[in-house]
């Protein structure tokens, strides 16, 4: 039994490693290049404060106030950093990967960016205008409208998480590609 | 001379020079293949995204061409269950004690609808914190007012009354303008801080000068709200005249301050 245990332990622990095992190459391939970590660099901050800006703001149904940075959360600050570091790598790994006609990876990454903006769905305009578009009554606007939006008011965090992971397993596809395509062709057939 | 067959096509030939003159004519772009088979296997590797056998590649492609749809469809069905849950459990959620709307099937009869910029502002009650009852038309004949409904849990609502005191009230009030923040009936039927917390929390207390902090009926709440927002405010003239109108105060205070 306790053998058992330990092959399952080391069973999980090899799959976390061979998984992080191709993102670390990967990253070592890309930012043995300066010019990658300087673009790193320059996105993973501009993105961060960009993201301060807007998560905040959202509520307000814009996408910008140069005030409600004010009143931003500390889940809002903790993510909005994370968004930037995340972000700025995806950018990164998929420019080199487009130079290295390796695969690059989109979708997700967009579908990250709609999660993350989940507070424009509280507090502004958005929801009870899809609800009335479907010409539901008055009385069912009023006991629809402000639950749904009291959800994603109470929620977002969750979708902040989701939005981030979502980045991750983007990270994870494109580092995929790049260590099966470019491991091999760094080692002197091609330059970066 | 010694016989000499070419061990691609078994042909024979009479000497060894022939048979090289052959090799070189016939077959030397295979000879070429055959010396660097790498960079070829390399192109493949680079410029067929990485796929080893044709089958994992096609799949990868199918998907990789897909991938959006099967987000969306996936994100579609996720927001119908959520939905259909969140449905199911309504009713129970109310059943325990989640304040509801209303009690009544619909709204009531003497509700405007359709108030907009440039008519009369109807009146209706105001239960002030101080335990006062008012209506509208008592602060009507001096000044223009500043008529902000909310819900004390919407972030939108926290950031306008927030703003509003820490950087308007002082030229809103130097102007003669008078501020009444009401709480939407009932929060809308969800749970939030009272109108007295909420103005300790982020509006800095009750007591300011002009600035006033009150609940209302359901009547004007569906007047004065008809499409549900979170928030919305009107600027009303000392006459009792709607200026204008809006339902995002934090985005619009600029504006408001400007033009009252």
């Amino acid at each position: 039994m306790i053998l058992r245990r330990n092959s399952n332990n080391s069973g999980s622990s090899k799959l976390l490693s061979d998984l992080l095992r191709q993102e670390r190459s990967a990253l070592l391939l890309v930012f043995s290049a300066r010019k990658y970590v300087i673009l790193f660099s320059i996105l993973a901050i501009g993105i961060s404060t960009l993201y301060m800006y807007l998560l905040p703001s959202l509520p307000e149904g814009v996408l910008i106030s140069q005030y409600a940075v004010r009143f931003i959360t500390p889940t809002q600050e903790a993510f909005s950093v994370a968004f930037g570091v995340l972000f700025g790598l995806v950018i990164v790994l998929n420019l080199y990967a487009f130079k290295m006609h390796a695969s690059s990876s989109k979708h997700l990454t967009l579908a990250s960016i709609l999660a993350s903006f989940v507070n424009a769905l509280c507090c502004t305009p958005l929801i009870p205008s899809i609800i009335a578009i479907s010409g539901v009554s008055t009385q069912l606007m009023f006991e629809l409208s402000p639950r749904i939006q009291a959800f994603f008011e109470s929620a977002y965090p969750y979708f902040y998480l989701l939005s981030a992971f979502l980045l991750l397993v983007s990270i994870h596809l494109i580092s995929k590609n790049i260590s099966s395509c470019c491991l091999t062709a760094s080692r002197g057939e091609r330059r970066l | 001379m010694t016989s000499r067959r070419c061990d691609s096509c078994q042909r024979e030939f009479g000497s060894e020079d022939a048979l090289l003159q052959h090799q070189r004519d016939k077959h030397q772009g295979e000879a070429d293949s055959a010396a660097v088979p790498s960079r070829r296997v390399t192109k493949k590797a680079g410029g067929a995204r990485g796929g080893r056998n044709g089958g994992e590649h096609l799949i990868a492609r199918w998907y990789a061409k897909r991938r959006l749809t099967v987000i969306a469809a996936i994100a579609i069905i996720i927001t119908i269950v959520a939905s259909g849950v969140f449905a199911y459990h309504y009713d129970s959620m109310n059943n325990l004690g989640t304040r509801s709307l209303s009690s009544s099937g619909s709204p009531p009869t003497s509700v405007v609808y359709g108030i907009k910029p440039g008519d009369r502002a109807p009146d209706f009650q105001i239960f002030l914190v101080n335990g006062t009852t008012t209506s509208l038309s008592r602060f009507l004949g001096g000044s223009t007012l500043l008529v902000y409904f909310v819900t004390t849990w919407c972030p939108g609502c926290t950031q306008a009354v927030g703003l509003l005191n820490e950087t308007y009230y002082q030229e809103l009030h130097a102007k003669g303008v008078t501020i009444i923040v009401i709480e939407l009936y009932n929060d809308l039927g969800q749970s939030g801080p009272s109108i007295a917390q909420f103005a300790d929390k982020y509006g800095g207390g009750t007591s300011k000068p002009g600035w006033f902090y009150a609940t209302t009926t359901q009547n004007a709440t569906f007047t004065y709200d008809p499409n549900a927002y979170l928030e919305v405010y009107y600027v009303i003239s000392a006459s009792g005249i709607i200026l204008y109108s809006g339902s995002s105060l934090a985005a619009d205070l600029p504006n408001v301050v400007n033009e009252a």
